[in-house]
């Protein structure tokens, strides 16, 4: 068998075609309706328990115990034409989805704090028909990622604070395509992989008053190497191409690193009841070269290639305090497509995108408060003519994605 | 106060206006340049069961459908190309593949049924397999000779006299602006298919063929001077790149090793020995009885002899040199199928990460009966046309792109297996199709 794939007398198409939509390659930045109001341009500000995840050093500058959950809803919206010479377009069927979020802090009167938080930095889903001409690449693609990150803030001096954390990450996937065996024999079956597994990361962060209208934040968070076990299951496959044994396998063992993230901001808070944060991402995204999959029980090996590069994210949002309960939000943000032409995949349509949010935020008393967010995300036409992804053997995935998504947000929040 | 409401309506306007814009651009696809269109205004494909499209040992819709004139006809933006289709599996009924482990093919039963015969035109593809160069000309009437011949096609494809008395009659008939000829292949392939045991049709002798493919083409260029018809004409393979005569190797293979052991009796290492020859070698035909053989020979006809080799080799070169200088005497373009066969047969035709060989299945380029190409092996043969087409003519047509061919090598039913019934499957075998046959 081993031989036969080498050969490339038979080849079995079975590629795992990952996510998702909202944030270069398969990140999600949607981590608070605050945050997604003011599109993210938050990692100098503070009021609220999200900053475990966006400025843990601002924790230190808090008082009391904050509680804070939320959600975001994703509706993507997406078509491909081609490939080409053909340009019959496929509307991308949309799943939606939900990342969430849970956060609590509880900052000492000597200045240390303690955070935890919950969250979906990566992942989200696509669902192209099951028929689609790219079946073969992706029809639905699952990937759900959780972070459970404990942190630790000391204001180490009156201006200044620092943080440390821990990140334990859950991972899983659920990945459903076509397999054929071209260029030979006729004949088309499923294959869906499941597999689930884990990894560990850990995140700094430093945030500073440097004067009083003037505040700073850097974070950042380490890669996260994630060790993936599951099964592959096919359906449809022609009874002979199983009785010879030539399916890669039953057991899938899979890694990846998800990237390490840089995150710098400033805000301004010296016009009257105006917030004006600036913020700047940078997404360590090379370290996703490729997801190399091992089939245990055969030993077959296979790898999706990716050759991502590093990419970043430039934000700029405001806050307007309407009064003390009402406060309305706008922001801007600009996300560098870290996927390169030859490599885009059905299963992760990328672009570099434009993002539009709004938000309002009311505290209903002294101790509760709501906040909507709302994102609207555009991604630039991308027009693919150099792809190497094949969607059937010797086709290449060459045509025109365009792509867009609601993300509308909520999230409550407790001052105890 | 005022600031900030200004910047909120900034921001409205933007989101709204590119939320409410127009959600892509209008892109089209690639169009066909008027000369091209032209030239591919009538098309006319004659020939035999490669131009017919037949593959699998059976002329079936399926497979017509990727028949090579029906190809360049599609990449030249042809409407109206009108095949002789009949249902699957066809005539005589497609071979597919029942089981890997050993390797065994079955033919469906054969579904007669045309399913374009009240076409008042001639088609536009009038393969006819079977066919002989002299078949192109040959006034006989239709239903005679597919009695006369065994073979149903010619009534089925000619039907009636009155759309023309031949195949070149029923071409003209449609004021062809280009014509594809491919003839030749027949007048010596059942020679060396049957292991040199046929006798050759007098009109295969090489002197006939050259005269009669000089009546063709002559008549060909008259009608070009008058109506600017375009004619390519495409030389024959060689039959030692076909897998009938390639796969089974003329020695006794130890299962075990995997090693040679010695040639079957009445082989030489020279010899080739036919697909044919299975059915024999299973009942222990060439092997001796020490290694659990009857003893005998191989028969004749399951095996080409070097001298047999060579007729066959002299036959296509002459054949070929006739096609040669009939395609420069008369200014057709000149298809060179047997150099490009040649160049896939040593070293394989890259498609993608796959490499297709003339290996028979495994390879992708040829169907289960071993001599006629799959779908993909006939986009090949059409890109091989239109690039000769479009050099002679100075026209554009787009090359077919061979992984866009859905794969035409079928098995006998699908079957759904649990992941269960993969865990419990011997994974360690299938390691070559040569082996498989080759084991008793």
């Amino acid at each position: 068998m081993n031989t036969i794939i080498k050969n490339g007398l038979l080849v079995l198409i079975i590629l795992l075609g990952v996510i998702p939509v909202y944030s270069g390659g398969f990140q999600v930045n949607e981590h608070g309706a605050r945050a997604t109001g003011m599109a993210g341009a938050v990692y100098a500000t503070l009021n609220d328990a999200s900053a475990v995840h966006f400025n843990p050093g601002a924790l230190s500058f808090m008082d009391g115990t904050h509680i804070m959950f939320g959600t975001t809803l994703i509706f993507p919206k997406g078509k491909f034409r081609g490939p080409f010479p053909s340009v019959d377009q496929t509307d991308m069927e949309s799943p939606m989805s939900y990342p969430s979020v849970f956060y609590a802090s509880h900052t000492l009167s000597n200045g240390l704090a303690f955070g935890f938080g919950m969250f979906n930095p990566y992942g989200s889903g696509t669902k192209w028909p099951d028929n689609w001409v790219g079946r073969n690449l992706a029809m639905e693609s699952s990937l759900r990622t959780f972070f459970f990150n404990p942190t630790v803030s000391y204001r180490v001096t009156d201006y200044m604070g620092i943080a440390v954390g821990f990140n334990y990450v859950y991972s899983d996937i659920d990945l459903q395509q076509g397999v054929s065996f071209e260029p030979t024999f006729a004949g088309n079956g499923d294959v869906r992989l499941t597999g689930s597994g884990s990894g560990i990361g850990w995140n700094i962060g430093l945030y500073t008053n440097i004067t009083p209208e003037f505040s700073a934040g850097l974070a950042f968070r380490s890669g996260v190497g994630l060790d993936l076990e599951g099964d592959a299951e096919y359906t449809d496959i022609p009874r002979q191409i199983g009785e010879a044994g030539l399916l890669p396998g039953d057991k899938i063992e899979a890694s990846v690193t998800l990237p390490a993230n840089l995150f710098a901001g400033i805000a301004y808070t010296g016009i009257d009841k105006l917030t004006i944060g600036l913020g700047f991402q940078y997404v360590f995204w090379s370290s996703v070269e490729e997801i190399a999959l091992t089939f245990t029980d055969t030993g077959n090996e296979d790898a999706l290639v990716f050759n991502y590069v590093n990419s970043y994210i430039a934000r700029i949002g405001f806050e307007y305090q309407v009064n003390s309960d009402l406060a309305v939000r706008a922001g801007y943000l600009f996300d560098k497509n870290p996927t390169p032409d030859e490599y885009m995949r059905p299963g992760i349509p990328d672009a570099d995108r434009h993002g539009f949010t709004l938000g309002v935020g009311y505290q209903i008393n002294d101790k509760i408060g709501v906040d909507f967010g709302y994102l609207f995300i555009r991604f630039n036409e991308r027009r693919i003519e150099n792809s190497n992804v094949e969607y059937k053997t010797g086709a290449r995935m060459n045509g025109v994605y365009n792509v867009s998504g609601h993300l509308p947000s909520i999230n409550f929040k407790f001052n105890l | 106060m005022k600031t900030p409401k200004f910047l909120m309506y900034v921001f409205l306007f933007v989101g709204i206006f590119i939320f409410g814009c127009e959600d892509f651009s209008e892109i089209e696809a690639p169009t066909i340049d008027q000369k091209t269109s032209e030239l591919l205004a009538s098309y006319v494909a004659i020939g035999n069961s490669l131009t017919a499209g037949l593959q699998s040992n059976s002329l079936y819709e399926s497979s017509q459908k990727y028949s090579y004139p029906a190809l360049i006809a599609r990449q030249g933006g042809v409407e109206d190309f009108q095949q002789p289709l009949i249902q699957d599996p066809g005539i005589p009924g497609r071979m597919r593949i029942e089981k890997i482990d050993p390797f065994a093919t079955k033919a469906d039963p054969p579904n007669p049924t045309p399913l374009n015969a009240t076409l008042p035109r001639p088609y536009n593809n009038l393969g006819i397999p079977g066919a002989i160069l002299f078949d192109a000309i040959d006034n006989e009437d239709f239903a005679t000779k597919s009695a006369q011949r065994n073979n149903p096609f010619f009534h089925l494809i000619l039907r009636d006299s009155q759309l023309g008395g031949s195949v070149f009659e029923q071409a003209i008939a449609q004021n062809p602006t280009l014509m594809t000829v491919w003839f030749g292949n027949n007048d010596i392939l059942s020679y060396a298919t049957s292991g040199g045991t046929t006798v050759l049709p007098t009109t295969a002798n090489p002197d006939l063929f050259t005269a009669i493919y000089s009546q063709l083409a002559g008549a060909l260029a008259q009608t070009a001077g008058v109506s600017g018809l375009k004619v390519a004409i495409a030389n024959i393979p060689d039959v030692s790149v076909i897998p009938f005569v390639n796969t089974v190797p003329p020695f006794i293979i130890n299962p075990e090793t995997g090693e040679p052991v010695m040639p079957f009796i009445g082989v030489t290492p020279q010899d080739k020995v036919l697909l044919t020859a299975l059915e024999f070698i299973n009942q222990g035909f060439g092997i001796p009885e020490a290694l659990g053989g009857n003893g005998q020979p191989l028969p004749g006809h399951v095996v080409l002899t070097v001298e047999e080799q060579q007729f066959v080799a002299d036959r296509v070169s002459r054949f070929n040199q006739t096609i040669a200088a009939i395609a420069s005497q008369f200014d057709f373009a000149l298809v060179d199928i047997q150099t490009r066969f040649n160049q896939i047969h040593a070293n394989g035709y890259q498609l993608g990460t796959a490499t297709l060989t003339t290996q028979f299945v495994t390879g992708g380029i040829f169907s289960l009966d071993g001599v006629h190409p799959t779908s993909v092996g006939s986009g090949l043969i059409a890109n091989e046309f239109i690039q000769a087409i479009n050099q002679k003519f100075g026209v554009q047509i787009p090359e077919v792109q061979i992984g866009t061919i859905p794969p035409s090598i079928e098995f006998v039913a699908k079957g759904l297996l649990t992941p269960n019934d993969f865990m419990k499957l011997d994974t360690n075998i299938f390691q070559d199709v040569v082996r498989l046959y080759t084991t008793y």
